[in-house]
C-alpha cells in the first residue's frame, strides 16, 4: 500500500463517520481489569438488549481499551453525552439503556462515583478525577476499538509516521525528539532524544529497536493499559524511532503476565502488516520495519536493558557491566534502542505537533505527561496521566478522592521496589524526575502506592527486600549475599530482636549494595530501606532492644 | 598505535587504547583484588572486587570490564573501595559454609589469600549456613557447593575453552548453584569431557581432585592462559 | 584405527588436549558482551572422543555435545507435535528457545524432563544451558502445578490491603503453603508479584480467572467448590 491508499482509507473512515448512521456510542471498557470485573458479559448483554429494542442501527457498541478508574469497574460510556456508569453488571443494563436512549436522562445513581460523591457529575469529563487530567500517551485508550486499526487510523493514527517518512530526514525526527526534551518514561529519565542520536550515530547495517514492555514492578499497570488500550500507538512509535536510527527490526519484550496485551499486540502488527504500515517498503518508501513479539518469562531483573537484550537471545536474564552501552553493542552486539512502552506511545503525538508544543507542558526539566497507576489505599484507583510537575497532592486528593475510610495519609510509594517513600510533610512535591531523587525515591515506572497509619513502615521496607532478594539475578556478590543480608536483618527488627549494631550493619550494607551492584536492580533495590530510614527512623528505633549496644570498631 | 596518557594512583602512564583498567595495572604492578576474573576466559565483572573510582564518572566501575580512555583518572585504593573490598569478602564467607582448617585448598585458596590481603579478622555478618551438597559421583574429581564462590570460572572455562558446556548455573538470587547438565549428578554427566580444567580454574577448594591429602592441592590457574595463547600460536 | 585411538588417549592424558580437537572460540579480548556460543554444528563435526573415566574405563567413546535422549516421546502426542511446530517455526534458533519453552510449557503445564531433552537436542544446545535457562525464569516449573491453581497476587497494592491474611488463610484451611501442591495433585498455590491488576486488590487468580477485591473466606469458598466439583 502507498500513501495515497493509506488517504483514501482514512478519509473513507472518516466520512463514514461523519455521516455516521450511529446517533450513540457506548464505549464498553475491555481493559484487563475490567475484563476480571466482568465487562465481557456486559457487553454480549448490552448488545443483546439494544437489538432487542431494534436499535442496532442507532448505536454503536464499542469495546475499548482502559478508561482509568480501575477499581470502579466494569465502565460504560455514553458517547456524545460523555456519560459514565460504574459496576455495571447484566442486571441494571435494562434500566440504564432505556433511560439513556429512550428517556434521553441518565440514572445518577449508577454514574461514576456515585457512591463515594455528593453528587455525581453527569458529564464526566467535569468531574476533577479526568478535569485534572492531561491525557497524551492514553489519548486514544478508552475510545476506540484497540483491536481495530481503522478505529487508530480516524484519530489521526501513523499520521505521525507518514510525516516521518515523507516530510522528515532521520536527523529531523531525532531533532524533534530532542526538542520535546522528553525523558525515558522507563524510570531513570535518560534524555530519549539523547538515546537515539547516540544509536544513530553508530554506523552499522544491522540495527535493532527494542521496546520494553517488561513492566515488573509490583503495583504499575500503565504499560499494561497502553498496550491493551492502543497497541497501534507503540506499534508507530517503534517504527519512528527505527526510521530515525536507520534500524529495520524491532522487538517488543512483553510480560508473560499480561497475555491480553501480547493477544492485542500481536493482532496489532498483523493489521499494519496488512495495511503496509509495516514490513517491507512502507507505504512505498525505501524504509522497510519489521517487529517481534518475545515474551517474557517472569524476572523482574528484566527490565534491565541488558538483562532484557540477554532474554531476547534466549538465555538468563543476567545483566552485563556497562560500558559497552547497548547503543554501541546490544542485541547481538549490534546497537540497539531500548525504550520504554510509554515513551514510544508519546512519540507520535510529538511528531505531529512539533517537540516545541510537548515542551511546553510539565515543567522546565521534566517536559511532558506521565501517566501514575494509583494504587492502595486510595478511594480511586485506576490509570491517570497527568503534567509533570503536578503536586503529589492534587494527585491523591484531588483526582484520587482521599484516602480510603477519611484515613489520614502516611506515606506514598512510587517507583515500586527501586523507588521509596514520600511522607505525608511532602505531600505538596512536584512530581518531576529530580524532586522525587531528591526526596530517596524515583519516579520509576509510575507505580504511586497510597498508605496510611495502618501500612508499617518497616515492613514495607522487608517487604520490598524480598521482592529484590528473590528476583536477584545472583550474577554479582552484592545484589545476590548483600539483599539476602538485608532481608535478614529487617526481619530481625521486624520480629522485635535487632539491636543497634543491626541496624548501623543495615545502613552500611545498604549504601554498599547501592554502590557496587553490577546493575540497576541492585543499585536501587535499598532504596526503599534508605527512604524509609530517612523519613521514619523512629519506626526502626522504636523496635530495637538494645540501644547501648554498639559496634567496638 | 598510539600510547594515550592515563593516571592510576596519582601515578603517570602511557599505555596502548583497547586495554582493560585491570590489565593496564597489572602491567604496572598496581595490585587489584579479583575473584572471577581468570586470564583466559571472558570477564562478566561480578565479583565487584576490582571496583575502582574514576574521576568523572560517579559509579564505581570494574576494572576487567572498562577499557581505559585518554586522559582517564583511576583511583584504585581510596578508604570507600577498601571498605567495600572487606564487606564483599565477608559476604563471600558468610554465604556459603567456608572452613579453611579442613579445606584441601587450605593455604593455596584465593578466597583465603583475599581474606588476608583486605585485613579481614572475622566476619560481621551472621553465616547463612545454606544447605550444600557435595557430589562425588565423578571417578577423579569432587565439587563441593559448600565452598563454592559462584565466580563461573569453572563455567566459563568448560564453554569458552573445552567447548563442552557441561558447567551452568541454575536458579537466581541466593539460591543459585553450579549444575551439570539436567542438574544432574557431575559422574552421570554426558557432556563432560573430564578434562580438569574446571579444576585449575576454581579459586577455592570447590573442585578438587581425588586422592589428594589436604593442604596438598595445587591449582594453576595460569595453564588457562597458557592453553588460549598456544592455540592462537597454532592458528 | 587403532592408532588413531592410541593417539587420542595420549592426549587426553595432558590438559592440552583441547588444542588438537577445538581451535580458538574464544579471543582474549573483551567481548564478554558478544552474545556467544559454540557453534552447535561445530561440536558434531568435531565429535569429541574421550576417555569417560566413570563408565567402562578404559573404553572410548564418540560423543556430541548434545545430550542423549532418554525416553522416546510419542511423536503423535499432539503436544510434541505441537513443539515441534514451533521449533520449526523458529528455524531451531537457539535465542528462541524462551519462546519455546513458553510452548512447551503451556501445553503441558509444566516442563516435564523427557521434553527438556527433546527440545535440547532438537536446538543442539548443552543441556545445563537449557536447564539454567528453566530455572532463572518464574514462568517456568520443573513440576506439576495441580490441577487447579489458586494464585494469590502479593504485589505492593495487593500486600498493601491485605494479600497476605488471604494466604494464611488459604494455608490454614488447606495446609499447602506457597509453591506447593497438594498430595493427590488437585490444588496448587503459588504466589504471583504482582499480575497488574492493582486497581483491583487484592486480586487473587483461580484458574485463571481473575478474583477482584478478594476476601479470605470467599477465597476458600471458591477453592471447596472447585476441588468438589471434580
Amino acid at each position: 500500500m502507498n500513501r495515497q491508499d493509506l488517504k483514501t482509507i482514512i478519509y473513507a473512515e472518516k466520512t463514514k463517520d461523519e455521516t455516521n448512521k450511529y446517533k450513540h456510542k457506548i464505549c464498553v471498557c475491555c481493559g484487563a481489569g475490567c475484563i476480571s470485573s466482568g465487562s465481557e458479559e456486559v457487553m454480549k448483554k448490552l448488545q443483546e438488549e439494544i437489538n432487542t429494542r431494534g436499535l442496532e442501527n442507532e448505536v454503536e457498541v464499542i469495546p475499548t481499551g482502559c478508561m482509568g478508574p480501575c477499581n470502579q469497574g466494569p465502565l460504560m460510556k455514553f458517547l456524545p453525552e460523555y456519560n459514565i456508569y460504574q459496576k455495571v453488571d447484566c442486571s441494571n443494563i435494562t434500566a440504564i439503556v432505556q433511560s439513556q436512549l429512550i428517556d434521553k436522562k441518565p440514572i445518577e445513581d449508577l454514574l461514576l462515583f456515585a457512591d463515594s460523591r455528593e453528587k455525581p457529575f453527569i458529564n464526566a469529563q467535569e468531574d476533577p478525577f479526568f478535569k485534572k487530567q492531561l491525557k497524551i500517551a492514553l489519548k486514544n485508550c478508552g475510545h476506540i476499538n484497540p483491536e481495530r486499526i481503522e478505529d487508530y487510523l480516524v484519530h489521526n493514527g501513523y499520521q505521525a509516521l507518514d510525516k516521518a517518512l515523507f516530510e522528515m530526514s532521520p536527523e529531523e525526527v531525532i531533532a524533534e525528539v530532542k526538542q520535546s526534551r522528553i525523558r525515558g518514561r522507563g524510570g531513570a529519565g535518560y534524555p530519549t532524544g539523547l538515546k537515539w542520536e547516540t544509536v544513530y550515530k553508530y554506523v552499522n547495517e544491522q540495527k535493532y529497536v527494542i521496546c520494553n514492555g517488561d513492566e515488573g514492578d509490583p503495583g504499575a499497570f500503565m504499560d499494561r493499559s497502553v498496550l491493551e488500550g492502543n497497541p497501534h500507538r507503540v506499534l508507530e512509535g517503534m517504527a519512528i524511532a527505527g526510521y530515525a536510527i536507520g534500524a529495520n527490526k524491532g522487538y517488543a519484550y512483553i510480560r508473560g503476565e499480561y497475555p491480553l496485551a501480547i493477544k492485542r499486540f500481536e493482532l496489532a502488527i498483523k493489521q499494519a502488516k496488512k495495511m503496509g504500515l509495516l514490513g517491507n517498503n512502507i507505504l512505498g518508501t525505501a524504509f522497510s520495519f519489521d517487529v517481534e513479539v518475545r515474551i517474557g518469562a517472569g524476572a523482574f531483573v528484566c527490565g534491565e536493558e541488558t538483562a532484557l537484550i540477554a532474554s531476547i537471545e534466549g538465555k538468563r536474564g543476567t545483566p552485563r557491566p556497562r560500558p559497552p552501552f547497548p547503543a554501541e553493542s546490544g542485541l547481538w552486539g549490534k546497537p540497539t534502542l531500548i525504550n520504554n512502552v510509554e515513551t514510544y506511545a508519546a512519540i507520535s503525538p510529538i511528531i505531529n505537533n512539533g517537540g516545541e508544543w510537548y515542551s511546553e507542558i510539565g515543567t522546565p526539566k521534566s517536559s511532558g505527561t506521565k501517566v501514575f497507576a494509583l494504587a492502595g489505599k486510595i478511594n480511586y484507583a485506576g490509570l491517570i496521566e497527568v503534567p509533570m510537575g503536578t503536586t503529589l497532592r492534587e494527585i491523591i486528593y484531588d483526582i484520587g478522592g482521599g484516602i480510603q475510610g477519611g484515613e489520614e495519609f502516611k506515606a506514598a510509594q512510587t517507583g515500586g521496589p527501586s523507588g521509596g517513600c514520600i511522607p505525608a510533610e511532602h505531600l505538596d512535591v512536584k512530581m518531576d524526575y529530580e524532586s522525587l531523587v531528591s526526596l530517596g525515591s524515583i519516579m520509576g515506572s509510575g507505580g504511586l502506592i497510597v498508605m496510611d497509619k495502618s501500612s508499617d513502615m518497616v515492613d514495607v521496607a522487608r517487604f520490598f527486600m524480598e521482592f529484590c532478594m528473590d528476583e536477584s539475578c545472583g550474577k554479582c556478590v552484592p545484589c545476590r549475599v548483600g539483599t539476602r543480608m538485608m532481608h535478614d536483618l529487617l526481619q530481625k527488627i521486624c520480629d522485635n530482636k535487632a539491636t543497634q549494631i543491626d541496624l548501623d550493619r543495615l545502613e552500611e550494607l545498604a549504601v554498599y549494595v547501592k554502590e557496587t551492584s553490577l546493575c540497576g536492580l541492585g543499585g536501587s533495590a535499598p532504596n526503599p530501606l534508605l527512604s524509609t530510614l530517612r523519613h521514619f527512623r523512629q519506626e526502626y528505633e522504636e523496635r530495637i532492644v538494645n540501644h547501648e549496644l554498639r559496634e567496638l570498631h | 598505535m598510539n600510547k594515550i596518557p592515563i593516571i592510576i594512583d596519582e601515578k603517570k602512564l602511557e599505555t596502548d587504547p583497547g586495554k582493560t583498567i585491570l590489565e593496564v595495572c597489572r602491567e604496572n604492578e598496581i595490585d587489584i583484588l579479583t575473584m572471577c576474573h581468570l586470564k583466559g576466559v571472558l570477564d562478566i565483572g561480578a565479583c565487584r572486587l576490582c571496583l575502582v573510582e574514576i574521576e568523572g564518572v560517579n559509579k564505581l566501575l570494574s576494572a576487567c570490564t572498562t577499557k581505559v580512555a585518554a586522559n582517564m583518572v583511576i583511583k584504585t585504593n581510596t578508604e570507600r573501595i577498601k571498605k567495600y573490598q572487606r564487606i564483599t569478602t565477608e559476604l563471600l564467607f558468610a554465604e556459603r559454609n567456608h572452613v579453611c582448617a579442613v579445606c584441601v585448598a587450605n593455604g593455596k585458596c584465593e578466597l583465603q589469600n583475599l581474606g588476608y590481603k583486605v585485613g579481614m579478622d572475622h566476619i560481621r555478618y551472621p553465616h547463612l549456613f545454606p544447605q550444600c551438597e557435595v557430589d562425588t559421583s565423578h571417578a577423579w574429581y569432587v565439587m563441593d557447593h559448600n565452598r563454592c564462590i559462584m565466580c563461573t570460572r569453572c563455567v566459563r572455562v568448560c564453554n569458552e575453552v573445552e567447548g563442552a558446556h557441561n558447567w551452568d548455573v541454575m536458579n537466581r538470587g541466593h539460591q543459585v548453584r553450579i549444575i551439570s547438565d539436567f542438574n544432574t549428578a557431575w559422574g552421570e554427566s554426558v557432556t563432560c569431557t573430564s578434562c580438569g580444567k574446571c579444576l585449575h580454574a576454581c579459586p577455592t577448594g570447590a573442585i578438587w581432585p581425588k586422592a589428594i591429602v589436604q593442604g596438598q592441592l595445587e591449582k594453576k590457574p595460569g595453564i588457562i592462559n597458557e592453553l588460549m595463547e598456544k592455540r592462537k600460536m597454532k592458528l | 584405527m587403532k592408532m588413531i585411538q592410541v593417539a587420542f588417549i595420549i592426549c587426553f592424558t595432558d590438559i592440552n588436549h583441547s588444542l588438537l580437537c577445538i581451535p580458538d572460540v574464544a579471543s582474549s579480548s573483551l567481548k564478554q558482551y558478544k552474545a556467544y556460543e559454540i557453534p552447535s554444528q561445530y561440536l558434531s563435526v568435531v565429535a569429541r572422543p574421550f576417555l569417560s573415566p566413570h563408565k567402562n574405563s578404559g573404553e572410548l567413546f564418540m560423543k556430541s555435545g548434545t545430550a542423549v535422549l532418554e525416553k522416546e516421546l510419542p511423536k503423535t502426542d499432539p503436544r510434541v507435535k505441537l513443539i515441534a511446530a514451533k521449533m520449526k517455526k523458529e528455524n531451531y534458533k537457539a535465542d528462541a528457545l524462551i519462546e519455546i519453552l513458553h510452548t512447551a510449557q503451556n501445553a503441558y503445564g509444566y516442563l516435564p524432563k523427557e521434553v527438556l531433552s527433546y527440545i535440547t537436542q532438537s536446538l543442539h544446545l548443552p543441556p545445563s544451558r537449557v536447564y539454567s535457562t528453566v530455572t532463572f525464569y518464574h514462568f517456568f516449573s520443573l513440576k506439576s502445578k495441580g490441577e487447579h491453581t489458586c494464585l494469590v497476587c502479593t504485589g505492593t497494592a495487593c500486600y498493601v490491603k491485605g494479600a497476605q491474611a488471604i494466604l494464611n488463610e488459604i494455608e490454614r484451611k488447606t495446609g499447602l503453603k506457597a509453591g506447593q501442591v497438594s498430595a493427590d495433585n488437585k490444588l496448587g498455590v503459588q504466589v504471583a508479584r504482582c499480575i497488574g491488576a492493582c486497581g483491583l486488590a487484592p486480586a487473587v487468580v483461580l484458574d485463571d480467572e481473575v478474583q477482584a477485591k478478594a476476601t479470605p473466606e470467599e477465597i476458600v469458598k471458591k477453592i471447596n467448590a472447585k476441588l468438589e466439583t471434580v
